[in-house]
């Protein structure tokens, strides 16, 4: 028997392309199939984060016009099911007023009294007078 | 040396603590203010509100609370019954417990704060009226009280905003 393959075998062999360069565009074949198979879940991921994110925002939005018709900020958060911190840090990127007293004077003054504090008192009395319209 | 925490230092007694001060206090970098002039409870139910982050995440306000309950610096109390039925759960075990031991709330939240004063009669304290009161109570320097109300302007009203600036200003 002869050494190696026959020669027609071999000559077959050198006819098609070379092994190396064979290789070499299967592995590229391979790679851009990998890549692909690794592109998709990474789109659906960041599909699904858009999705999620503009989710948020809708949440977000009814929890402040839960806010103006009269809920609380918790009430609020808990009916778009978000939580109350998250609800708080857009209410105070969005410059949305949380708290408003328009009683504050009066409340003050309960305060200074309540808390034993006589330069509250002046103050609240003197800003009282300067709020006062003089008469012309 | 370092001495421990003691429980009971707040200056006026016990006081009502809920979520939306704790919120707009840690934004205006005034919770030792607030832990100055009360011994601050919260009922269960802040708490919960507190930490609705899913775990392990804690917000460094979440962080801080907790770390003031283990010390024993912030307690929590539940009212023995939910007397009033309005709001959130947070705001309404507050409003209770304001109401059954007659305790200030500290809320800034605007309805609740409302509700508290006009329709249970309790002392309800914002966060700009606590940084009033510690100018007065003599604690907080005028131009820090000043940068700290700044802190918490996009979430206060146009007429709170300015008579806490007025008072603050007022201050000798």
């Amino acid at each position: 028997m002869g050494k190696g393959l026959p020669k027609t075998k071999r000559r077959g062999a050198a006819a098609r392309t070379p092994l190396v360069m064979r290789t070499t565009a299967q592995q590229e074949t391979q790679l851009a199939q990998v890549r692909e198979r690794r592109e998709l879940p990474t789109q659906q991921q960041a599909a699904s984060t858009a999705l999620s994110a503009g989710l948020r925002t809708l949440a977000l939005e009814d929890a402040v016009g839960l806010y103006r018709n009269g809920r609380s900020l918790e009430e609020a958060a808990r009916e778009v099911g978000l939580p109350a911190s998250e609800v708080f840090e857009h209410f105070l990127r969005e410059r949305i007023p949380l708290m408003e007293n328009e009683d504050a004077l009066s409340s003050l003054a309960r305060l200074a009294r309540r808390y034993q504090l006589p330069t509250l008192e002046r103050a609240v009395a003197q800003i009282q007078q300067d709020l006062v319209p003089q008469p012309v | 040396m370092i001495h421990p925490p003691q429980s009971g230092a707040g200056r006026y007694g016990p006081g009502c603590l809920d979520a939306s001060f704790w919120n707009a206090a840690f934004q205006a970098g005034a919770l030792g203010y607030a832990l100055q002039f009360h011994d601050l409870h919260a009922p269960t139910a802040v708490e919960r509100e507190i930490n609705s982050e899913p775990p392990p995440r804690q917000r460094p306000k979440a962080a801080m609370f907790n770390a003031l309950c283990a010390t024993g610096a912030l307690r929590i109390t539940d009212p023995a019954q939910i007397t009033v039925h309005l709001y959130g759960p947070g705001d309404r075990a507050v409003l209770s417990l304001g109401r059954e031991r007659n305790w200030p709330v500290l809320l800034n939240d605007a309805r609740p704060h409302t509700y508290a004063r006009l329709q249970l009669g309790l002392d309800a304290v914002s966060v700009p009226e606590l940084l009033v009161l510690a100018v007065h109570a003599g604690w907080l320097p005028k131009g820090e009280a000043l940068a700290m109300l700044q802190r918490i302007g996009p979430i206060t009203g146009a007429m709170l905003m300015q008579i806490a600036t007025l008072a603050i200003s007022q201050y000798p």
